[in-house]
């Protein structure tokens, strides 16, 4: 894990609000799925002393992906980086995702959430899994789903809130339907106990306000039955049972 | 060209270390050298075992950021034990910080500490509340910060930094009381308490509602409280709030600490010390200073 900096080779915006950024850089080559980085962009220190994590979108050879949505002050300055501009990456940070082999798996997001589960639903096709895709977004504005996301999925189902069909209960139906052997899942609090209590087994990536990103300064806490563990090191990516919510 | 300090009887290859709780110890190895730094300082470690405050922990604000920990750490025998073994090829100065919540507690916590190898210094932490007086921090009271810094010096066998607690009517009163106590060096300061809220959702940024203010936004605060204990009291002062560039540092050895730490600025670039460290050593070359300790204290007024 290194710090660096890198020159941006594109920033586009993929849909009103939301941006892939794409870099060189050769360290984040052997990332894993679930892995994160954090960026901060130079001259900038004085307002903004935190550096904003962001999961590893895609890798492809020795270009790194990002996909975000601008929510505040730090993402609204990213989405106005053009390719040349430098940005200073930290990363590999946190754990991966345990992986299984010829599973029949769901990739739950809401959200901007989906992208954090694309490059694990990317490696997971490789080991021969089945991949359903269940998307949660608040209406069409919302809906991320590009070439990438559908290239490893076998099937993508798209709930929303303007028709209802996001609620729990109906995803809740959907899951049971299908009945998979691992669920991953990301974005959405709600759907998190709502995965607590059913009887598959799941994972998801979990998000916190962070100092360093690399285990020190004990910022990034979340509550589990054994303690308070850090998001940043002990995490991203947990079992579902393993946390409180 | 020499760069090396002395705080009390602790010779430092250089004047720049980092801040209680913002860095790393031997898992930070593949992220700074540690063998550059002039000393680490470790995490504030208790007695018994913290648990810390609830998330949300932090929060950016203008210039700054406000945290709230709670000094969650695994306490001083787990140190011992654990940590402090890892520790013990890394080629640097370790200062471990110590708090508590009572009086005793330092005590014991530092005996357990003087019975291991590889401390070169205490740094008290007396900005923690003082639970058998109601919470509000040791370091706010004369008699207090007196009580705690002579526990520990009674059973140290190290040198004691006493790191001060910024949020006092008189610092340099209370500057007094660590030093009649015994105090061999002091670092100033500690974070502003502060607070922040959220519009949208209409709660406290903190899970713990307050939290202590540092970064950028501090440095002239903490440059007023280091220029005010250095004119009423000759004692060693490590400086520490709101360093970002090698000339933040230079600017507090100038008003005469002898050393610095980084804090927040770790967070915003893990590898900031070195550059800071490079930047001072360029600045001497090109004032064609020998000796940084010629440069401690130059301010004129
Ligand atoms: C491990 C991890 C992976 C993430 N992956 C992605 C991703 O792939 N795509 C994406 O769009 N977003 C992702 N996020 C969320 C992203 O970090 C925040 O949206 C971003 O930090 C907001 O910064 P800002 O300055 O625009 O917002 P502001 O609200 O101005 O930020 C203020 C502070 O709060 C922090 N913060 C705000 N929201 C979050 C959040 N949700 N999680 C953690 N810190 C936050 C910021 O980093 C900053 O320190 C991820 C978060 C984590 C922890
Ligand atoms: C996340 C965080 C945790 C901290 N933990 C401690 C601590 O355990 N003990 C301590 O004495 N100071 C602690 N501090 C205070 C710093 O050591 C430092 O004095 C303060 O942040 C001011 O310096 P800065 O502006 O360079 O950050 C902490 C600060 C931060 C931001
Ligand atoms: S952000 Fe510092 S420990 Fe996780």
């Amino acid at each position: 894990m290194k710090v660096s900096t890198h020159s941006i080779l594109y920033n586009n915006e993929i849909k009103k609000g939301y941006f892939l950024m794409g870099f060189e850089c050769n360290t984040l080559k052997k990332a894993e799925p679930g892995q994160f980085i954090t960026i901060s962009v130079d001259g900038i220190e004085a307002n903004m002393p935190l550096r904003r994590p962001f999961t590893i979108y895609k890798i492809n050879n020795s270009t790194v992906e990002i996909l975000y949505k601008v929510v505040g002050k730090g993402t609204k300055l990213f989405s106005t980086l053009k390719p040349g501009d430098t940005i200073n990456i930290l990363g590999p940070l946190g754990n991966s995702f345990r992986m299984f082999e010829n599973s029949k798996i769901i990739l739950l997001g809401r959200g901007v959430g989906l992208a954090s589960l694309a490059c694990l639903g990317d490696s997971l096709k490789k080991l021969g899994c089945d991949i359903t895709v269940i998307a949660s977004f608040k209406d069409e504005s919302s809906n991320i789903i590009d070439d990438y996301i559908k290239s490893f999925s076998n099937d993508i189902i798209v709930v929303e809130d303007e028709d209802g069909t996001s609620s729990c209960d109906n995803v809740r139906k959907i899951i049971e339907g299908i009945n998979p052997d691992v669920i991953y899942s990301c974005g959405s609090k709600r759907l998190l106990r709502m995965l607590q209590k059913m009887k598959y087994k799941s994972y998801v990536t979990l998000e916190e306000r962070m100092g360093c990103g690399l285990g020190a300064c004990l910022t990034c806490a979340i509550k589990t039955p054994s303690g308070y563990k850090r998001v940043c090191k002990d995490g991203p990516c947990f079992d579902v049972m393993e946390v409180i919510i | 060209m020499n760069l090396s300090v002395n705080i009390g009887s602790l010779k430092l290859r250089n004047p720049v270390m980092n801040a209680s709780g913002t860095f790393g110890l031997y898992d930070y190895k593949d992220v700074i050298d540690f063998s550059k730094l002039g000393a680490v300082v470790s995490k504030s470690v208790t007695l018994d075992p913290r648990q810390g405050n609830p998330p949300p922990r932090i929060a950016e604000v203008q210039s700054g950021i406000l945290n709230a920990v709670g000094i969650q750490n695994d306490g001083a025998l787990d140190f011992v034990k654990n940590k402090l073994p890892k520790m013990k090829d890394i080629d640097v100065n370790l200062i471990v910080s110590v708090s508590n919540l009572k009086v005793a507690d330092y005590k014991k916590s530092t005996e357990i500490l003087e019975s291991a190898n590889g401390i070169a210094a205490y740094e008290v932490n007396v900005s923690c509340p003082n639970l058998e007086t109601g919470g509000t921090a040791f370091g706010m009271s004369c008699q207090e910060t007196y009580n705690v810094v002579k526990s520990v010096k009674d059973v140290a066998t190290r040198p004691v930094i006493v790191k001060l607690s910024p949020n006092v009517t008189d610092i340099v009163e209370i500057a007094k009381y660590a030093v009649d106590a015994g105090a061999d060096a002091l670092t100033v300061a500690n974070t502003y308490i502060g607070m922040a809220v959220d519009l949208k959702t209409r709660r406290p940024k903190l899970g713990n509602i307050t939290g202590g203010l540092s970064g950028p936004a501090i440095k002239p605060l903490t440059m007023r409280l280091v220029y005010a204990i250095k004119k009423a009291i000759d004692i060693p002062i490590i400086a520490s709030g709101g360093i970002m560039t090698a000339e933040d540092a230079l600017e507090y050895l100038m008003i005469g600490a002898s050393a610095v730490q980084v804090g927040t600025m770790n967070f915003t670039r893990p590898d900031i010390m070195v550059d800071i460290i490079e930047g001072i050593k360029e600045f001497m070359l090109n004032e064609k200073m020998q000796d940084i300790n010629d440069f401690i204290g130059s301010l004129s007024i």
